[in-house]
């Protein structure tokens, strides 16, 4: 398996724990979804699509490639008069999520993650009221070379 | 010629019954042409869409002068809050509508 993957499937892990009784403020680990482009339904939120959409390779050490793998999150949330506050507390579920264990460092196979632009945010109201947010990252890690 | 007695003809068919309760004052009852289909939100312009609905109504502007924001209409046992109000300037009005209030 490559390191790419494995380091996916730690995110996937560490996303889908997300929920109340491992001390989160939401349950939106129920709804983890990997590239998904169908619609979110409303029992799916609130939800999170993770696509890995570039693995970019920068410059590194001697001997290893380097990759910085860039991650969006996205993250949907219904709840009314109260989507924006709990649009809030799903992002900040996120990026706890994302910082847990290792501090960014993926069970020790990457040297850093990095937040690139923050959270965005749109809610719409019309019909009923949705919300949804995007939360951007880079892993940095090494590979032997010709690896990803 | 456009006579508002003319614009009765169009509630007269495909009308349903709207109780309309405004912020103040007593709630009335008046004809809406309702329309509550199917649409996918776009919210940020990427990522996945959202299912929904997009409730419509569309009443006499006479029936609705003031009409605001937030106020409710309740149709067929469900209420529905005024996301926003376009009047289109021959006596129609077409309003907007959530089931949630807006938070502010």
């Amino acid at each position: 398996m490559s390191k790419r993957q494995t380091i996916i499937n730690d995110l996937d892990a560490k996303l889908k724990a997300i929920q109340i009784v491992n001390g989160y403020q939401t349950n939106a680990g129920n709804n983890v979804f990997a590239w998904r482009e169908d619609e979110i339904q409303p029992a799916e939120m609130p939800g999170i699509i993770y696509v890995d959409r570039l693995a970019g390779k920068i410059e590194g050490a001697i001997g290893t490639f380097r990759w910085a793998l860039a991650i969006d999150i996205y993250c949907y949330t219904a709840q009314g008069k109260n989507t924006p506050e709990s649009m809030r507390i799903l992002i900040a579920d996120v990026i706890k999520a994302i910082g847990s264990g290792a501090s960014g460092r993926w069970n020790n196979q990457a040297q850093a993650t990095e937040l690139t632009n923050g959270a965005e945010t749109a809610i719409e109201r019309r019909g009923k009221a949705a919300g949804e947010a995007l939360l951007s990252f880079n892993i940095i890690y090494d590979a032997p070379m010709w690896e990803i | 010629m456009f006579y508002d007695t003319d614009i009765d003809l169009f509630f007269t068919d495909f009308a349903v019954d709207a109780l309309y309760v405004p912020d103040l004052g007593t709630a009335s009852t008046i004809k809406v042409i309702f329309d509550n289909n199917h649409a996918v939100i776009e919210l940020l312009g990427e990522g996945a869409g959202v299912e929904s609905t997009a409730p419509v109504a569309v009443c006499k502007t006479a029936d609705t002068p003031d009409i605001k924001r937030n106020e409710i209409l309740e149709i067929d046992e469900t209420t529905y809050y005024v996301k926003t109000v376009e009047e289109d300037g021959t006596g129609m009005t077409k309003l907007i509508l959530s089931e949630d209030e807006a938070n502010v």
